[in-house]
């Protein structure tokens, strides 16, 4: 390993520490409660979070687990929550792409893609010098898995110990940080767009879809809105 | 099969494999995607919008500790959040703390009116 390569992996690893990685962290402790409601043992859930590395469709496999649900309409659903992924990696790779690269770097540089690694990489990567850019995602990404694996251990040990407001105070830090990410974020006319209609159409997506198909129906309605919006208003205004 | 290996083959049949094909997808469709191109204009939207579809999921049908503050006090902590963020120099720390301050004071407020 290069010493420009570990200097820019500790200065994503860095990065992460100072906030992100306990916000997903903090997220993930909520899933190891579950897990151990579902009746997993402690490693499955702590591996669960290494390998699926994403929240909801966690959330969704031990909450189908834990009511009693088939596993087959789990991984449906799963696989459903798990779509959005496609256009988040694709989003983000002409920034990670590089000539000559290895294909399980390719592969998990992919697994690392969640809302959290995704929002970092959407406002850093961008301005950041090419060759720098791997390594400091990788090690923000490491960072994030790592405090994560902890918190769904703890999360598993501690089930039930919080109090009432606490314990809803820190499912409310996810949603904070993403939207404040995205606002923050957002450059232009499709991406306030994008915040306002990915918002504003959940819950007519939930009555007209229903709840398995909500996510996916609002990003695509919404967001093709945005971007064809997007396109045309600046124009009239012009 | 032995009982104990059982949760590790749901993780890896039902969790796993039915999330991971999605990245792994988007690593051979990436090919020959261009930056400056439409297509990934809209991608870039799209996965925008799916993020604030996600943020506003959590906020309107949440996992249970959350469902027992009401949705008026769920919803407000984001404009705090965001105005906080704002006002204090676009800290991404402060707008949190903003946000969860003032959420976690109405929650237990609320519990004891």
């Amino acid at each position: 390993m290069s010493s420009a390569f570990r200097r820019d992996f500790v200065w994503g690893f860095g990065r992460a520490l100072a906030l992100p990685a306990w916000i997903v962290g903090f997220s993930l402790l909520g899933v190891g409660s579950l897990a151990r409601d579902a009746g997993h043992p402690i490693g499955a859930a702590v591996l669960s979070t290494i390998l699926i590395w994403a929240a909801p469709a966690q959330l969704i496999l031990y909450g189908t687990i834990a009511s009693g649900g088939l596993l087959v309409a789990a991984a449906l659903a799963v696989g459903l929550s798990a779509i959005r992924l496609l256009p988040m990696v694709l989003s983000i790779w002409p920034y990670l792409r590089r000539p000559g690269q290895p294909l399980w770097l390719q592969l998990l540089m992919a697994h690392f893609v969640a809302a959290t690694s995704w929002i970092d990489a959407t406002r850093h990567l961008p301005g950041m010098e090419p060759d720098r850019r791997v390594p400091y995602y990788l090690g923000f990404a490491s960072a994030c898995v790592a405090v994560s694996s902890t918190m769904t251990a703890l999360g598993f040990l501690l089930v039930g110990a919080l109090p009432g407001p606490m314990a809803a105070g820190l499912l409310c830090l996810t949603p904070l940080y993403f939207m404040i990410a995205l606002v923050g974020s957002a450059r232009n006319a499709p991406d306030w767009l994008a915040i306002a209609l990915g918002v504003g159409l959940v819950p007519v997506a939930q009555i007209t879809v229903g709840r398995d198909f909500d996510l996916l129906a609002t990003g695509l309605v919404g967001g093709t809105a945005a971007y064809l919006l997007g396109r045309w208003l600046p124009r009239r205004a012009a | 099969m032995s009982e104990a290996l059982w949760p590790y083959l749901v993780i890896l049949l039902a969790g796993v494999l039915p999330n991971e094909i999605f990245r792994v997808a988007a690593v051979f469709l990436s090919r020959g995607i261009d930056e400056e191109s439409e297509l990934f204009r809209w991608i870039r939207v799209v996965a925008t919008t799916l993020l604030a579809a996600v943020v506003c999921r959590l906020i309107y049908s949440p996992a249970a500790a959350l469902e027992q503050v009401p949705l008026a006090i769920r919803a407000s902590a984001l404009p705090v959040g965001i105005a906080a963020f704002f006002l204090l120099r676009r800290s991404l720390v402060l707008g949190i703390l903003a946000g969860e301050a003032w959420f976690v004071l109405a929650a237990w407020w609320f519990g004891r009116a």
